[in-house]
């Protein structure tokens, strides 16, 4: 079957089968900063957004993302210029071996588009999803905090 | 993953989407959030019908009821401010108990009733609250009582060409209640050792309606009415509460699994029922 999504605001028609998930189909498409880890939900190495919302793609039929917007965490990057909340990740050393963090990214951003100044109980919230084995979560949280406030300098310009 | 799924439709009406079911034959089967289908390997599934389209995402006040559409996200339940404001926000506590923020994302209320998980809160709130299940697609509509929905499986229940469309939270008989809902387990995502849902009336200092349901336990949520009914006219006081949690918890039905012993859990489940009690006396 054939499923027209908008992927990174880029229109794509892309050939599926009906059994296949999103995470399959977007990494065979060349969206490889989706990783695989679970594939049951409970990770959240491989989230994107669909229509804004964070979802766990590797049990999310791509069927379903038919006429949908589809994120990845390719799109945060914009011509080769980390986005704030990339670059909040780095400076607070919130990155180790790396696996979980386009997941981490990815919910981190639907949070904020949603909530510019959220408490440090709503980023737990909201990262409740996404399990990361090295940091042990302190400096993730510390680097959505960052990107809060540097995102906040940036609007008062 | 499904190795014979052949089709996928996305029906924009429910009338459409009982057409297909009712075609299908049982090889054909409703998908909501689709969080199931992960470790689904039926070869027998030959299609899914996805209700998202199907207009059930609603959740609205109607008659003396709170009405929810069977497609409506655990997040549609703890975004709305129909819930927020029902029983002290006592179903949206069952809500936020389910899964993670990106799983909330997915599940439907009818998945959630209909699957039956360990994980799966709302169905112990919807026994407590007495809620009605809608079903549809057989030769008529009908409202299944939660007390008789959740007896056994509801697979067993519902016929091939049969889906939960809405679940009919009653108003009135919870006007001015207190309730609670409390999912104990060893991080906020896990799988909950034990949940309890609780509501109270008091008329005065005295038990006027008590609902407490447990889940977690099994698969099916399980309510003691006649534990219930035994402490009404009965003073509200630290005495009842521990009397009511030490006979839930002595009757609970415990099936025995890796994470810990049943004799373990049946001492969180009583730990469990009191501190919820407990909490409506604040």
């Amino acid at each position: 079957m054939e499923i027209i999504l908008t992927v990174n605001a880029e229109k794509k028609e892309l050939k599926i089968k009906p059994s296949e998930m999103l995470l399959d189909v977007l990494r065979r498409n060349g969206y490889q900063g989706v990783k695989e880890g679970c594939r049951q939900g409970e990770c959240g190495s491989c989230t994107v957004l669909v229509d804004g919302l964070p979802v766990t793609s590797c049990i999310y039929p791509a069927a379903k993302a038919d006429g949908k917007k589809v994120t990845t965490v390719e799109a945060l990057a914009v011509d080769g210029q980390l986005s704030v909340l990339q670059e909040s990740f780095l400076d607070e050393g919130a990155v180790q071996c790396g696996y979980c963090t386009p997941g981490m990214l990815m919910s981190s951003r639907a949070l904020l588009d949603r909530n510019p100044d959220p408490e440090e109980k709503e980023i737990k919230l909201a990262l409740d999803g996404n399990l990361c084995r090295c940091t042990g979560y302190a400096k993730i949280i510390r680097a959505v905090q960052t990107a809060v406030r540097r995102m906040k300098k940036e609007r008062a310009k | 993953m499904l190795k014979n799924l052949k089709d996928y439709y996305r029906p924009k009406s429910l009338p459409e989407a009982l057409k297909l079911l009712k075609k299908g034959k049982g090889k054909i089967i409703p998908a909501g959030g689709n969080t199931a289908l992960a470790d689904m390997e039926n070869p027998g599934i030959e299609g899914l019908v996805d209700i998202e389209k199907a207009g059930m995402s609603y959740i609205k006040q109607t008659g003396g009821n709170i009405n929810i559409g069977a497609a409506a996200t655990i997040t549609d339940m703890i975004e709305s401010a129909l819930i927020e404001k029902f029983c002290g926000g006592f179903l949206r506590q069952a809500a936020l108990s389910v899964g993670s923020t990106l799983n909330r994302n997915m599940i439907t209320v009818g998945g959630n009733v209909f699957q039956l998980f360990l994980w799966s809160s709302l169905p112990v709130a919807f026994l407590a609250l007495d809620a009605k299940i809608k079903v549809q697609g057989g030769s008529k509509p009908r409202l299944v009582p939660a007390a008789d929905f959740f007896k056994q499986l509801p697979r067993k229940i519902l016929s091939s060409s049969e889906m939960v469309t809405e679940v009919q939270i009653p108003l009135a008989p919870f006007k001015d209640a207190n309730a609670a809902f409390i999912k104990f387990s060893k991080t906020a995502t896990a799988f909950p050792m034990v949940n309890a849902a609780v509501i109270l009336k008091l008329k005065g200092k005295v038990i006027d309606k008590l609902a407490v349901s447990i889940g977690a336990l099994q698969l099916l949520p399980q309510r003691f009415t006649d534990i219930e009914a035994s402490v009404i006219g009965k003073e509200w006081d630290q005495k009842t509460i521990s009397a009511i949690a030490e006979e839930i918890s002595g009757r609970a039905k415990i099936l025995p699994e890796i994470r810990a012993s049943a004799e373990y859990k049946r001492q969180v489940v009583r730990a469990t029922i009191e501190d919820t009690l407990a909490s409506l006396s604040k």
